[in-house]
């Protein structure tokens, strides 16, 4: 993760999250690990706090497509580390 | 898809913002209005609230100001009168009526453009993103010192 690009807004305007019946699963837990970090961060960072609830709607089964969007608010958030 | 809506609150004391909401809303609204109003009594609900918190370090607070984008639901909850149109909305959502003639809450019409809940809500194109960020004093230190 450490040598990806900075993003400017932490998720995409013409994101879709659905069911994604299709898509490959991936690990649970580091996902559900990924959303418990994300969502203690909202206590210091809530204008994350939005994209984060989206993304924890799905964690029973977690697809490739949603672990993108987690990827993407911290490629977001590794831009913007000294916004307080 | 289950239709249900977002509601999401800000609440500012001064110009910091101290306690902030997004939550699907557990009922299906049939119109943008009916969404707003059930909102706007969330938003009331949590205001309250924190009118009786500040209480309690002996801050009085005469009239909280609750902004809302939507002219239809403010309207909705000034006027007591029941419409046709609005008879199917649970009575309990009508809560806000009574605090508003009691003036605790005065409800204020806010242009979309300047909602800053929306950053709770929707995703946001980078310019009006950071724009609502700095307006809820986050800001990027960059640019500080």
């Amino acid at each position: 993760m450490e040598d990806h690009k900075e993003d400017v807004t932490p998720i995409a305007t013409n994101c879709l999250i659905d069911a994604d019946e299709a898509g490959q699963q991936v690990d649970s837990t580091k996902y559900r690990g990924l959303n418990g970090s994300l969502l203690y961060l909202t206590t210091s960072r809530p204008y994350i706090q939005f994209v984060i609830c989206l993304c924890a709607r799905f964690q029973s089964n977690p697809k490739e497509s949603y672990f993108k969007a987690v990827k993407r608010i911290l490629k977001y958030l590794k831009g913007t580390t000294n916004v307080r | 898809m289950d239709r249900k809506s977002t509601s999401r609150t800000c609440h500012l004391l001064g110009s910091s913002l101290i306690s902030w909401n997004s939550k699907k809303q557990a009922y299906v609204a049939l119109s943008t209005v009916e969404a707003k109003y059930i909102a706007t009594g969330h938003a009331c609900a949590q205001s309250i609230w924190l009118k009786h918190q500040l209480m309690d370090y002996s801050v009085k607070l005469e009239k909280v100001l609750l902004y809302c984008d939507n002219t239809s639901a403010i309207n909705l909850t000034k006027n007591p009168i029941q419409h046709s149109e609005t008879k199917y909305i649970e009575i309990m959502h009508h809560f806000i009526r009574d605090h508003i003639q009691k003036g605790d809450i005065e409800i204020m019409f806010v242009k979309t453009e300047n909602q800053l809940a929306d950053l709770f809500t929707k995703p946001l194109t980078r310019d009006r993103f950071n724009k609502l960020r700095t307006e809820l004093s986050i800001l990027d230190m960059k640019n500080v010192c």
